[in-house]
This record gives structure tokens, sequence and C-alpha cells, in this order.
């Protein structure tokens, strides 16, 4: 059941309407559990792939508790490498094809939602681990890794902020105009999603097509360059139209039965590098990224080598971003596609450091309010977005071809 | 916060601080006071904690 479909707008105004007609938090409890099952089922019908499901996710909890009444660091490490590898198998990951006969990676035991699963379920138990999620309760935690809001593609919602209104599941919305401007935030990623990321999606495909047919390219190297920029402005603004009206729906439909979810979106195209981006694009991502993997390597890092700051913060940057590379598929582009965010996020970095090593802090500061400045870091920015998704929709088979044939087009005209 | 200056309470006070408590530090309404209550509480429960 897409969250674009009749049958979840319906299923959502219809819960909405009554939810809160329910005159405890225990019954409101039940009709999301209600709610979360049905939408789950919709996706994941037959009985094998609840069972991984469940396993999945019910370790979690398991071991969390374990770890919440033993703090074991041999238990944490052991467990989340179980985890990824699971994850890692799971999702048929290409480096793992030399290594498991192909049988048993032909399981069919896909699972939608199991990429967000797993961050929900990292986060859980390290802030488990670490004293900040004192009391754990199961159906809470199903329920929260289960969210029909969250389960497709986030935002990522921290456990406390879920256990929060969980506990008192109250209205969030207090007057007719917030009501109505969560309706109108939901259509508006109807049309998001439904129609103009269509538009842009059919743009891309046709230009596809065109750049990595069979026939020769036509008329010229240049041209062709240009149709290979154009269908990656389109598929920039098809993921963004898809991605953020997805997450208007979710985020507005959610506050409808009072969940607040955390905002996804500020401004992506606005940021002036590939850091500010992070913070702009997917930000429940980038602060993932930022909180469970750049800071405790750079923690780690900084305290053995406290005078090679800047070489352990640029290896942490490159650590992080590629692994959030390779969370995004399969397949080894990702790869290419996480270690440019690595570099691009080094080199703002870099920069940074730079200009306050040679102009001091009000050297920066003047740097930053600067209006031209500003403006040639954001367009830089945005190509090399553009850029870097050119390995995000492509395997690399694919981008070798298009490459190949655009080269060939070039040597024709010279 | 700045992960740096942190790291260096971190070690001049014999404490850490989780992922989630350094992440709810980065908002923008935080700033040193919120660092240096944080730090307090840390301190007064290791002292509570040892005779």
């Amino acid at each position: 059941m897409s969250v674009t479909s009749l049958e979840f707008l319906l299923l959502l105004f219809l819960g909405a309407a009554v939810f809160f007609r329910l005159p405890s938090a225990r019954l409101r409890q039940l009709a999301f559990t209600a709610g979360t099952a049905g939408f789950v089922y919709s996706y994941v019908p037959d009985p094998a792939r609840w069972v991984v499901l469940l396993g999945f996710v019910l370790s979690g909890y398991g071991c969390a508790e374990l770890l919440r009444r033993r703090p074991s660091r041999v238990l944490f490490t052991s467990y989340i490498i179980l985890l990824i590898a699971t994850f890692a198998f799971l999702k048929k990951y290409d480096f793992l094809k030399p290594c498991i006969p192909e049988r048993f990676l032909d399981l069919h035991l896909q699972i939608v939602g199991l990429s967000y699963i797993l961050f929900r379920q990292i986060h859980f138990i390290v802030d488990v681990m670490q004293g900040q999620i004192e009391r754990p309760a199961l159906w809470a935690y199903i329920n929260y890794q289960f969210n029909p809001f969250t389960l497709l593609a986030g935002p990522i919602q921290r456990y406390q902020d879920f256990q929060e209104y969980w506990v008192h599941p109250v209205p969030s919305l207090h007057d007719r105009h917030a009501v109505l401007t969560a309706y109108l935030r939901i259509f508006t990623g109807v049309i998001k999603v439904v129609v103009i990321a269509k538009v842009c999606c059919g743009s891309y495909d046709g230009l596809l097509g065109q750049l990595g047919g069979a026939g020769p390219l036509s008329p010229g190297g240049w041209r062709a360059a240009a149709k290979l920029i154009l269908m990656l402005y389109y598929y920039l603004f098809y993921l963004y139209m898809n991605f953020s009206g997805y997450c208007d729906i979710v985020i507005a439909g959610a506050s409808l039965v009072g969940l607040r979810l955390p905002e996804n979106f500020n401004s992506p195209f606005l940021a002036r590098n590939i850091l500010d981006y992070w913070s702009r694009w997917h930000i429940t991502l980038g602060h993932w990224i930022r909180d469970y993997l750049f800071t405790p390597f750079y923690k780690t890092g900084a305290e053995r080598f406290p005078r090679h700051t800047q070489a352990v913060a640029v290896a942490g940057y490159f650590v992080a971003f590629t692994l959030a590379g390779i969370w995004h598929g399969s397949t080894w582009n990702f790869f290419i596609y996480g270690l440019l965010h690595g570099a691009g996020a080094s080199a703002a970095k870099l920069w940074e450091n730079a200009i306050i090593r040679y102009a001091g802090r009000p050297g920066l500061r003047k740097y930053l309010r600067s209006a031209a400045i500003r403006w040639a870091a954001i367009v830089a920015t945005f190509h090399y977005t553009c850029f870097s998704l050119f390995f995000f929709a492509l395997d690399l088979g694919q981008g070798q071809q298009i490459l190949g044939r655009l080269l060939k087009s070039f040597a024709a005209d010279y | 916060m700045h992960i740096n200056l942190i790291i260096v309470m971190e070690k001049r006070f014999g404490v850490k601080f989780a992922a989630a408590e350094i992440a709810g530090m980065k908002g923008e309404d935080q700033n040193v006071g919120t660092l240096v209550q944080l730090l307090e509480q840390k301190l007064s429960r290791t002292k509570a904690i040892r005779p």
C-alpha cells in the first residue's frame, strides 16, 4: 500500500477522524498497532518474511535488554557485526556474491523498509547501552520499528521521541488552521510525488534511452554532454520531488494522529558545500551519519592521534559517507557515490580550515558574508551533487556505456 | 557544540558523553551553558557513586 494510494489516504483520514475519539491511551495504542500491522502486512504478506523481519527486529530488543542489564562491549560489537552481516545478506550486496553460493542469495527474503529498520536498531542499541534509553518497552519498540509513517523511507525518528508520544498519544494540532495546513501539506505531497516527480522521471527516462541506447548518438559530442547534464538535473529533481513529497505526506499524516516527526528537507539546493547539503537534504540521515558514524570515529581517532585531528576528520568523512553510500544500494556504484560525498565533505572542511589559518575567524566570517562567494558555492555544490548522482542513478555498466558513447561522439566530432 | 571541546572536557573531567547527548548539544538553541549543566550532572552522579 503506497502512501500516495487512495486506500492509504482514505484509511489515514478515517483513522485520524476517530483516533482521538477513543477514550484512553491504551485504546489509541491498540488502534495504532492495528493500523501498523495492516500496513506492514500489505508489504510483507508471506509468513517466511514475517519470521525474518520479526527475528531481525526482536533480536535488537533482546540485545538491548541484555546490554541494559549488563553493559558489555564484546556483546555490543558482536551484535552490531552480526546485524550488519545479516542486513548485507538480506540486501544481496554485490561484494557477497564471490563469498556466498548463489542458491543462498536467491532465497527471496528481501524485505521492504529494512534499511531504515537497521538505522533505528543501531541507534536504539547504542542509546540503551549508553544509558540514554532507560526503560524500553517491547510494545513501544515494535510500534516504533514498524511505524507506517517512517517504515519505508524515514524520516529517522529517535526512539525517545516516539516513546514520549506512545505514552501520551494526544493531539499535536491544536486548532482548525493547523489541521487544514496538515491536509494541504498531504495534498501538496501527493502532487509532488504523483505529478511533478513522474514528469521529471519520464524526462530522465527519455534522455537515458537516447544516451544509453544501441544506436549512434546524434548530432554531436557537446550536445550529448548537455543531454547528460540535463538528464542528471531531471534525476535530481525527480529524487527531490519524490522524496520530499513522500516526507510531506508522512510528516503531515503522522501529525493528524498526534505524532511529531522530524523534518527531512530544508532548501537543499541552497547548500553551499557538501556538509551543508547533508544538513538540508535527508536531514535525519545526515544527523544519523554524524552522530553514529562520524562522531564516534572522530572521537576515537582524535584521542589516539591528538596532533593529527585534521587527518582523522578527513578519514572520518570518507568512512562515514562511504558507509552511507553503500547503505543506499547493494551495487558498487553506491560505493563510488559515497566516496564522492566523503571527498566533498573533506574538501569543505579543509577549505574552511585553510581560510581560518590564513585569514583567521574574522576572515572566515567575511568570506561567509560575501553574497558573490555564497552564490558561486551554491552553484558549485548543486553541480557536484548532480555529478555524484551519475553513480546513484546508474550502475557501473550503464555508466560506462554512456561515457563510452559520449567519448566516441566527441571523437567523431574532431 | 564543537566535538573537540567535548573531547577535551571528557579527558579533563574523566567523564563520557553519550552519542545522544552530543547530538542533543548540536541544536541551535544549545550553548556552552547547556554543556556545563550536563557536565555538572555527570560529575554529581560520579560523586554520588564514589564512596
